[in-house]
């Protein structure tokens, strides 16, 4: 488990605790805690620690009903007796659930149904427009 | 964190009650305060009856722009809807 290996071309180096395992639209996982842990381009590797279980950081790549023209980075995180997801670049959404699938299910789900808020009719305040530039670029209608 | 006080229906019912948020959803439920008729701040809230841990109690919190702490007396009942309003508009300016 220690071994380094490769995941989406980014080498890391040894001992850190890495895995690989898909979740939901995701095709990259990387585990680790948190509370330790470095960055490397725009993925944070966590090292691992004693009780804390892992955080997960994944990139999905697509929506329940939309593809997306780049992948969106996703955290998910221990929460009491469930998880906690979050993506960084959308900091107004959240998903959580008893199983990291379930929060990232949730999560996926919300990014798709703010997209569809802020494409509807509805009249949003001037500080949406940064999430929308950045659904826009990222969501293939 | 009065995270332990609330479930999330509570929570619901607290923003529709006292933020005049309307929700809507099918897995989730989301709902938007408006100010001037815009959505200002977008609140989920997962359905049924079920425990908001930490991160998710702070980030309902943060998706009104309200810090815990604000977002504990919000609910508790000492936030009037005016003061929260202040609170957002603010934040928005």
């Amino acid at each position: 488990m220690c071994q380094a290996r490769s995941v989406n071309n980014i080498q890391f180096a040894p001992h850190r605790y890495l895995e690989q395992s898909p979740i939901a639209g995701a095709t990259s996982t990387i585990v680790g805690s948190i509370g330790t842990s470095t960055s490397v381009g725009m993925i944070s590797i966590g090292y691992p620690s004693t009780n804390t279980p892992p955080a997960v950081f994944i990139k999905i790549h697509s929506l329940p009903n939309n593809k997306l023209s780049m992948p969106i980075d996703i955290v998910v995180e221990p929460d009491e007796d469930g998880f906690f997801a979050s993506a960084p670049d959308i900091p107004t959404l959240y998903g959580c659930g008893n199983t990291r699938t379930e929060a990232v299910e949730m999560l996926t789900r919300e990014i798709e149904s703010l997209y569809e808020d802020l494409i509807g009719g509805d009249q949003f305040t001037a500080d949406w427009e940064d999430t929308k530039k950045y659904l826009m670029s990222r969501i293939i209608k | 964190m009065d995270n332990n006080k609330y479930n999330t229906h509570e929570v619901k019912c607290i923003c529709e009650n006292k933020l005049r948020i309307s929700f809507k959803g099918t897995k989730e439920l989301n709902g938007y305060f408006k100010i001037d008729g815009k959505n200002a701040a977008r609140i989920t809230v997962a359905k049924g009856r079920k425990d908001i841990p930490p991160k998710t109690y702070k980030s309902m919190a943060s998706q009104l722009c309200l810090d815990v702490d604000q977002f504990d007396k919000m609910l508790v009942c000492d936030m009037k809807p005016d003061e929260y309003e202040s609170i957002i508009r603010s934040k928005k300016s």
